[in-house]
């Protein structure tokens, strides 16, 4: 038993150690420059860092984006399209050079690969570009200034964040506003200039992330608003994809999951088995053993959220992703 | 027939228009001893209704812009951005691109926009405006779907020296000059006009009632520009003129009121020259013109750091002939050929495309009735353009009464920038084209002092292919599309009374649009729905004007309405009242005349706007001089 309780402390430590951030620095991009697609010459074109790829499609007749670019531009001042790759933070979070630079028509997606593939996306720093803030705040040829021409419409900026996973498009989301005005009080309007962390783990397992804008600046040739946010760091956990290749495994299925209020445990294995309940971060949340098939566990006290559970036995042990919502 | 005999056949057929409400005079042989009107059968399209603006009445506006005039005196909705900012019309529920314009007889739309920027067109140097409502293709080539309008110069009438000042200041820093010297001897005669415009149109605005009026700013025009023309009279009769029209304008590009500051700007100029031979030889009256115009656009925002540069050259090239075949046969033929070359940083190499048209128009008249039929062969580099037809006809009821009626094809092929901008440009492009019709009734009545003209016209119209830019499946860049179909039909009346005793004189003119211009194509980008009325469409419009002359007073009281309209970015900007006064005292010493005016424009002060986010100023003041001096012979 001793042994084993060890086993899940390694274990615990190793799941810290798993968390792969893609902070876009390995582009070794000078400072003002960018990519946008246009030398790229790849069937599946896009960006991969740790364990995202960011697609991008290039139109070489247009010379135009969409999806991802990476950028280490630095104008924070120069209104307009010209400086579109530009984060109003003038760099990446927490001042590193290189960041994503996503222009949004209908969406786009970040896919989940290798050891996070079908995993959790811990969560990433969101913030606006140059070009799309200043718009807000200023007004351009096309797009108003938020809050019009009284300062009092209840203009908003949306991002919206929703999964794909095993083919299918999430109904849940998340929701972040990039610019807010639609406050009563118009000193507390806010368009978002700092790189701001957004929690994505209680969308669980996920293939693919998609992301659309919606403003309230809307007109008969669609949204006004420039359609571009800034990302940066985005951490995924594939934790389980990584310690399940240096252990060797066992049969181990969870149901339900989602699950609300407890879980069943089932695996093939005789003897001893230890359980285990962790947080996304590693942290060991609830543990207890036993010695059937099957065994049912509590799950009253924790909260909504994106787990993991470990089961060891001595022939070797399991880990799969839970779900707790609906609380 | 002898050419004595012809000309008095043309003075009869020039005399007997007057029983059309506007006939159009197109050119004026102004011979040594006698004058013969020459009226090309295309400038004097049959069935249709028009609209030709006096001599006398285009000087009340010569210190102002093209669109000052059309949206006070014609059912042409004038989208104008702004005092001072670029304005284009929309004339049957039409586009900008569908109306046509021409400068004697040549056409002034940018071949790469397709359109005429309105604000830079200055009343001051031009003698003859007139407006012809519907399609005209047979007769006018591209555009001219909606309507047409026709500016032009008039050959020097009186002999001898004339001079002419006209001075104006008004509010937001207006200040306006025109200078003009005119000279007709023996066979010589020679006009030269120059004139320079500026303002600040600084005015103040509200966003909304209660709110803290603000001040638009960067908003500076300055306009200056110069007119020459010669005339040479041959021993022949012929007569030739040459015509060289400079202009160059510099205006800043407000902010919208939804923007904090622009610092946009455009420089707009151009040089326009052409050369005309006319001549009567038998029953034939010849035309062969000439013509090269070289634009200039450049824009360039600073903040933004854009700047676009275009230029065209456009050679043209044209004769023209009308056969008076007997007294109630008519047979006019044109050829014409237009070469443009364009340029901008946004075209992969300069655009070189050439338009060449053949057309034709015979008119027949027995009894009451006049008929005329005009068809046009076009041809756009190697693209046939569908043959153009067009048939008019009117019939006399009784001496009072006019029945008219018109049906033609219209097209507008595509522009340059349509066809070749990158990104976006579409060399696949179909021409939008379609059929219009038009009926009406017209009456003059007069009892006693009083005079009366009424007319009523219903129109019809279905154009296909309309091109519209809409963001492409790239996505980041729009393209041009033939995307949709639209239908156009309304009514129009016109009312013209006229009173006259001693010393009084009262005119009043009202119009009344009724336009329905619907999407007919249900699309997603732009959205717009089957059967949605366009944007900057009003269904109804109204204008209307009373003057009242005494001895040498005269007070004008100008009055419009205009519905409320979808735009771009609301479903609805409001209908709005706008109404204009001018008062005018005129005085003659010797050989001198001087008119002293002060116009009152939007004395309601009403808060409106034409186009959603560009403010409309409110009431503001305008005084000015016209001092002329003739030499008496």
């Amino acid at each position: 038993m001793k042994a084993i309780f060890t086993y899940v402390l390694i274990f615990a430590a190793f799941m810290l150690q798993a968390q792969t951030t893609a902070d876009f620095e390995v582009f070794d991009l000078n400072e003002g420059e960018f990519l946008n697609g246009s030398t790229n010459t790849s069937n599946d074109p896009g960006f991969a860092d740790g364990n995202v790829f960011l697609p991008n499609q290039f139109n070489d007749a247009y010379g135009s984006w969409t999806g991802w670019a990476i950028s280490a531009t630095t104008d924070v001042t120069t209104p307009g399209w010209g400086n579109q790759y530009s984060s109003i933070t003038g760099g990446g979070y927490d001042n590193s050079e290189t960041y994503a630079v996503s222009y949004i028509f209908g969406e786009s997606r970040i896919r989940l690969t290798g050891a996070a593939a079908g995993g959790v996306v811990e969560g990433m720093y969101i913030t606006n570009g140059t070009y799309a803030y200043l718009s807000m705040l200023e007004g351009d040829n096309i797009a108003k200034k938020f809050g019009g021409e009284t300062g009092n419409d209840p203009d908003y900026f949306l991002l919206t964040i929703k999964k794909y996973y095993n083919g299918e498009l999430s109904d849940e989301s998340i929701e972040f506003y990039l610019a807010d005005y639609r406050f009563e009080d118009n000193s507390q309007d806010y368009i978002v200039d700092e790189w701001t962390y957004l929690d994505l783990s209680s969308l669980g397992s996920v293939d693919s992330l998609s992301f659309s804008l919606s403003s309230s600046d809307v007109g008969m040739f669609g949204m006004n608003t420039p359609a571009y946010f800034c990302m940066d760091n985005i951490t995924t956990q594939d934790v389980v994809s990584n310690v399940n290749e240096l252990e060797p495994s066992i049969s181990l299925s969870l149901y339900p999951n989602p699950a609300v209020d407890y879980i069943q445990i089932e695996t093939a294995e005789a003897g001893n088995k230890t359980w285990g309940v962790y947080s996304i971060s590693g942290e060991l949340l609830e543990s207890g053993e036993f010695y059937n098939e099957k065994q049912r566990i509590s799950l009253a006290h924790l909260p909504n959220g994106s787990y993991f559970v470990k089961v060891l036995t001595e022939a070797g042990n399991a880990t799969k992703a839970l779900i707790i919502a609906g609380k | 027939m002898s050419r004595r005999f012809l000309r008095h056949l043309l003075c009869l057929f020039s005399f007997g228009l007057g029983y059309s409400l506007s006939a159009q005079v197109d050119t004026i042989l102004a011979l040594p001893e006698v004058k013969v009107v020459a009226v090309s059968l295309r400038n004097d399209a049959i069935g249709t209704q028009q609209k030709k603006w006096s001599v006398n009445e285009l000087k009340k506006y010569q210190s102002n812009k093209l669109p000052f005039l059309l949206e006070r005196e014609s059912g042409v909705f004038v989208k104008s951005y702004g005092l001072g900012s670029s304005a284009t019309t929309s004339i049957r529920g039409g586009s900008a691109s569908q109306t046509a314009v021409f400068w004697n007889g040549l056409p002034l739309q940018s071949p790469m926009l397709g359109q005429l920027d309105f604000s830079l067109m200055p009343l001051g140097i031009i003698e003859e405006a007139s407006l012809q409502y519907g399609g005209a293709s047979d007769s006018w080539g591209s555009g001219a779907v909606g309507g047409l309008i026709h500016l032009g110069n008039r050959p020097i009438q009186r002999k001898g020296l004339s001079a002419g000042w006209n001075g104006e200041i008004g509010a937001f820093g207006q200040h306006t000059h025109l200078l003009n010297f005119k000279y007709k001897g023996k066979q010589l005669a020679g006009s030269s006009r120059i004139f320079y415009h500026t303002a600040d149109n600084d005015f103040e605005y509200r966003a909304a009632a209660g709110q803290d009026a603000k001040k638009l700013e960067h908003a500076r025009v300055i306009q200056q520009g110069a007119l020459q023309e010669l005339y040479w009279i041959t021993p022949e009769n012929g007569q030739f003129s040459w015509r060289i029209w400079l202009q160059e304008t510099d205006r800043e590009l407000p902010p919208t009121t939804v923007q904090n500051r622009s610092l946009a700007t455009q420089y707009d100029a151009f040089l326009r020259t052409m050369l005309s031979w006319e001549q009567t030889r038998g029953q034939i009256y010849w035309q062969a013109k000439a013509a090269v115009f070289h634009e200039v656009l450049d824009y360039k925002d600073e903040l933004i750091l854009l700047e676009t540069n275009s230029r065209f050259t456009t050679l043209m090239g044209e004769i023209e002939a009308d056969w008076y075949i007997n007294e109630s046969q008519r047979w006019h033929f044109a050829i014409t050929d237009n070469l443009v070359e364009a340029e901008t940083n946004n075209y992969d190499t300069p655009i070189r495309q050439n338009r060449f048209a053949l057309q034709s128009h015979f008119r027949q008249e027995w009894r009451n009735w006049r008929v005329q039929l005009g068809l046009r062969l076009a041809l756009i580099d190697d693209r046939y353009v569908p043959v153009i037809p067009g048939l008019g006809v009117e019939y006399l009821l009784g001496e009072k009464w006019t029945l008219n009626a018109r049906v033609n094809r219209t097209y507008r092929w595509p522009t340059l920038n349509d066809l070749y901008w990158s990104p976006g440009g579409n060399t696949e492009l179909k021409p939008e084209q379609g059929w219009s019709q038009e009926a009406g009734v017209s009456t003059i009545q007069s009892i006693e002092n009083l005079k009366f003209k009424y007319q009523l016209t219903f129109f019809n119209r279905n154009i296909e292919n309309w091109i519209l830019w809409s963001p492409s499946d790239a996505g980041a860049f729009w393209s041009a599309q033939n995307l949709t179909e639209v239908w156009s039909r309304g009514m129009e009346q016109r009312l013209d009374i006229e009173w006259k005793k001693e010393d009084w004189q009262i005119n009043f003119k009202a119009g009344h649009d009724l336009v329905h211009s619907t999407n007919e194509v249900a699309i997603s980008n732009p959205k717009l729905s089957e059967g949605e009325q366009l944007a900057y469409v009003p269904i109804h419009r109204f204008f209307g004007s009373t003057t009242f002359s005494w001895k040498k007073w005269e007070l004008d009281y100008l009055h419009r309405f205009t519905g409320k309209v979808s735009a771009i970015n609301v479903d609805e900007m409001p209908a709005y009242h706008v109404g204009d006064l001018r008062l005018q005292y005129g005085m003659t010493l010797a050989s001198w005349q001087s008119v002293f005016y002060l116009r009152v424009n939007n004395i309601w002060d009403t808060e409106y706007r034409i186009i959603e986010r560009r403010p409309m100023p409110g009431r503001y003041y305008q005084l000015g001089i016209n001092l002329t001096f003739t030499s008496i012979k």
